[in-house]
């Protein structure tokens, strides 16, 4: 399919920003549907298996035992944060600090990975729907802007996202986290079986249920065409799988994109902006500097999509000027603001005393899940809106154990079972609000000079209200399953550690109250889609990727058959 | 204590000096006295049992290179405070240093020095971490890190290819050693 002219020089049917989760995914779409494609990443190269370089390494064949470094906690001084990010067998899949930097008015931690594949290499590859309740609770309640999109218009594209993914599941027909096209789920262990009869038992409401994750357990013929296989529960899954077992771009979306012969990818490629054309009302390409050379260079096409995450997409918009769009490309003013995040941190541990005689085998990359049910079967104690879900999972104690003492005893204690632990811990559902916002600074740019991102934003009284029943919930639960020494937590929430931001170039139902329409597309530049976190309405208490998936190829398949109509 | 557990002080120093085979390569972080202190203590934690002990699996020379490498400066100085504070505790209660104690010796005194300190932390919450306790957590991290430590007092199992939430513990199952 030849929209432009492909002959002259670097132009395309269409541009994709961004090689992660919803930038595979366009580039998959449209190339698939015959568009000559242009994947831009802003990172290195990084191919599928052979650069995976400590995939298959043990403990001991890293130069420190796999411990972060002083001087890598000096480079990467946000991106330890986490607490787990900055390691010697991932560490490198996260950017340098000292090299990204970022203005924080208030504290947010900002997790990224510059490389092909993006953080689809590194995400958690929990795998949820959002529920029509979801999608209706903005207009319900009053609360931010209206969704343009309803369940039933993006279920299909869920059930396509799905099944191209893989994604593990049990089929459990709750209607706050609808079902799926699932492969065969991953098992719950003993004290997961004990915890989830009786929580089930105690509230009528409550369901404890196998973590929906994007890991093949019956890969399909398309995935074993694709290269793809069975997870091997080796739970290593943030060096890279070399099996690909699980969905990455690398795994998954860019050798389907690749395969189509359609796909061009220029990594080391920083979009500096849309070029647009004011008279026409449309984007004519964009504008990208060498991350190497720093030399400018101009890319051209019929249709662009922004999959660049959520904050840098939000920045090439407000980069992207014009006469007609002097701020940006924004009529309605809510570019950079509602910012969210889920928030996390917080839930309770105990001690199981019973199933001695069992152990897990294997490591399991996927845990248990407790769907929402506050403020659905049970009103949230104290008054906030919305609600949470709780990831976690029970496992035997082993050498990691506080044990007192030394010598032979203790090590006879060292090297044996302890008893079964069980933890659960929340994630919760963050209104979006005007004020959590993100600017570009006038003052400092970054060293190919764009302006530096600015933070303002936090979790408020809705978040820290819910947090009370995050804690208390999980300690009940821990102790009708029969746990003992339950200990509570609930450290001070961040904003950012959830890894999900979300919201800064909201879809709505006009140019005055969002900046996407309901294809995904900016308002007044139809041809310009983004497709990443940046147009979530409102974040849901469920892990977002798999949205983003749904949504991208919603978009992509508009986008082309609008081309076909000439409507575009 | 163990007729075993007695013997080990000479084995522990001997192996103090040694590159042992496959040991990563000599550091000069630690002083000599230090040196001694780190491959007691270490031993200590974990002796030579029927699976290898610390000085087997080269822990002291992989702590010497975490704690020159992976450890904030301040982290360094109060280790090597921590140690000295150790040594002093010896000299005082056996008027000898705590690397030329008897293994018994040795393994009285930390036991005492570490139920002190949990004393403490009980009465103080906002006491500040026991060194005790922060260096045995680190021998425990090295010695389970390493190819002997997993593969003979653990399990490791690089690619286990399945999950079973209810595997039998039968008198020969080991515990396993961390991968990630």
């Amino acid at each position: 399919m030849y929209f432009n002219n492909i002959n002259e020089p670097n132009t395309y049917d269409a541009i994709v920003v961004g090689s992660g989760i919803s930038g595979g995914w366009a580039a998959k779409e449209l190339c698939e549907k015959g568009m000559k494609t242009l994947v831009l990443e802003r990172g290195r190269d990084f191919q599928h298996v052979t650069d995976y370089k400590t995939a298959y390494l043990a403990p001991w064949e890293f130069p420190h035992l796999k411990r972060s470094t002083r001087q890598m906690r000096r480079e990467q001084s946000v991106q330890m944060r986490t607490g787990y990010t900055v390691s010697e067998a991932h560490g490198y899949l996260f950017v340098k600090d000292t090299e990204h930097p970022y203005i924080e008015h208030k504290r947010f931690d900002w997790m990224r990975g510059y490389q092909k594949g993006g953080r689809s290499i590194t995400w958690g590859k929990q795998s949820y729907r959002l529920s029509p309740m979801d999608f209706e609770a903005n207009a319900k309640e009053g609360i931010g802007t209206p969704w343009p999109v309803s369940y039933d218009d993006i279920a299909p594209w869920y059930s396509y996202a799905e099944r191209f993914a893989g994604i593990s599941g049990s089929k459990e027909g709750l209607p706050q986290l609808p079902d799926g096209d699932f492969q065969p789920p991953m098992a719950l262990n003993a004290v997961e079986l004990e915890a989830k009869k009786a929580i089930e038992t105690k509230w009528k409401g409550r369901k404890l249920i196998i973590g929906r994750a994007a890991h093949l357990t019956e890969p399909t013929e398309e995935q074993i065409n694709l290269g793809r296989g069975q997870c091997q529960y080796r739970n290593l899954c943030m060096r890279g799988c070399p099996f690909g077992a699980y969905f990455s771009s690398q795994a998954a979306t860019l050798p389907a994109a690749a395969r189509t012969g359609n796909m061009t990818l220029r990594p080391h490629s920083i979009v500096h902006s849309i070029i647009l054309d004011d008279d026409k009302g449309r984007a004519k390409g964009v504008r990208v500097i060498d991350e190497n050379t720093g030399q400018a260079i101009e890319f051209f096409a019929r249709v662009i999509f922004l999959c660049a995450s959520a904050l840098p997409s939000t920045a090439i918009l407000m980069r992207s000027t014009s006469k007609r769009n002097p701020n940006g490309m924004d009529e309605s003013g809510a570019l950079g603001h509602y910012l969210m995040d889920h928030h996390l941190g917080v839930g309770a541990n105990g001690v199981f005393e019973g199933h001695l005689d069992k152990t897990t085998f294997g490591r399991r990359p996927n845990g248990i899940y407790i769907p929402r049910y506050r403020n659905l079967h049970e009103p949230g104690t104290g008054g906030y809106l919305r609600g949470f879900g709780y990831q976690g999972g029970a496992s035997r104690q082993g050498w990691s154990r506080n044990i007192e003492g030394f010598g032979v005893e203790f090590k006879k204690q060292f090297t044996s079972f302890g008893a079964w632990e069980m933890g659960m811990g929340g994630f919760g559902e963050c209104l979006p609000y005007y004020e959590n916002k993100v600017e570009l600074s006038k003052t400092r740019t970054d060293r190919w000079g764009l302006p530096l991102l600015e933070f303002d934003a936090e979790f408020k009284d809705n978040e820290k209200k819910m947090r009370i029943d995050m804690m208390n919930d999980a300690a009940e639960m821990l102790e009708a399953a029969g746990m003992k020494d339950i200990s509570t937590h609930n450290s001070e929430p961040v904003i950012g550690l959830g890894i999900h931001e979300m919201g800064t170039a909201r879809m709505g139902t006009s140019s005055k109250n969002s900046v996407l329409n309901k294809w995904n597309q900016v308002w007044g530049t139809p041809n310009v889609f983004c497709t990443d976190g940046a147009f979530m309405t409102s974040a849901g208490c469920q892990n977002p990727s798999l949205t983003y998936m749904a949504f991208t190829a919603r978009a992509a398949n508009y986008a082309v058959e609008e081309l076909k109509k000439g409507n575009l | 204590m163990t007729g075993v557990g007695l013997l080990l002080p000479e084995a522990v120093l001997a192996r103090a000096g040694e590159i042992l085979e496959g040991a990563p390569p000599k550091r000069r972080f630690f002083n000599g006295t230090e040196k001694r202190i780190v491959a007691a203590f270490a031993e200590c934690v974990v002796p030579r049992t029927d699976t290898p002990g610390a000085a087997d699996v080269g822990a002291p020379g992989w702590i010497e290179i975490l704690v020159d490498d992976c450890y904030d400066y301040d982290d360094q100085m109060d280790f090597r405070e921590g140690l000295m504070e150790m040594d002093q505790a010896a000299r005082d209660r056996f008027g000898k240093g705590f690397s030329r104690l008897t293994y018994g010796q040795q393994v009285q005194l930390l036991t005492d020095l570490e139920r002190s300190d949990i004393a403490r932390a009980k009465a103080d919450p906002h006491a500040p971490p026991s060194f005790i306790r922060s260096f045995k957590d680190l021998v425990k991290l090295v010695y389970v890190s390493t190819e002997r430590g997993a593969n003979e007092a653990f399990s490791y199992v690089a690619i286990p290819g399945r999950y079973d939430g209810a595997a039998p513990v039968q008198p020969t199952t080991k515990v396993e050693a961390p991968v990630w």
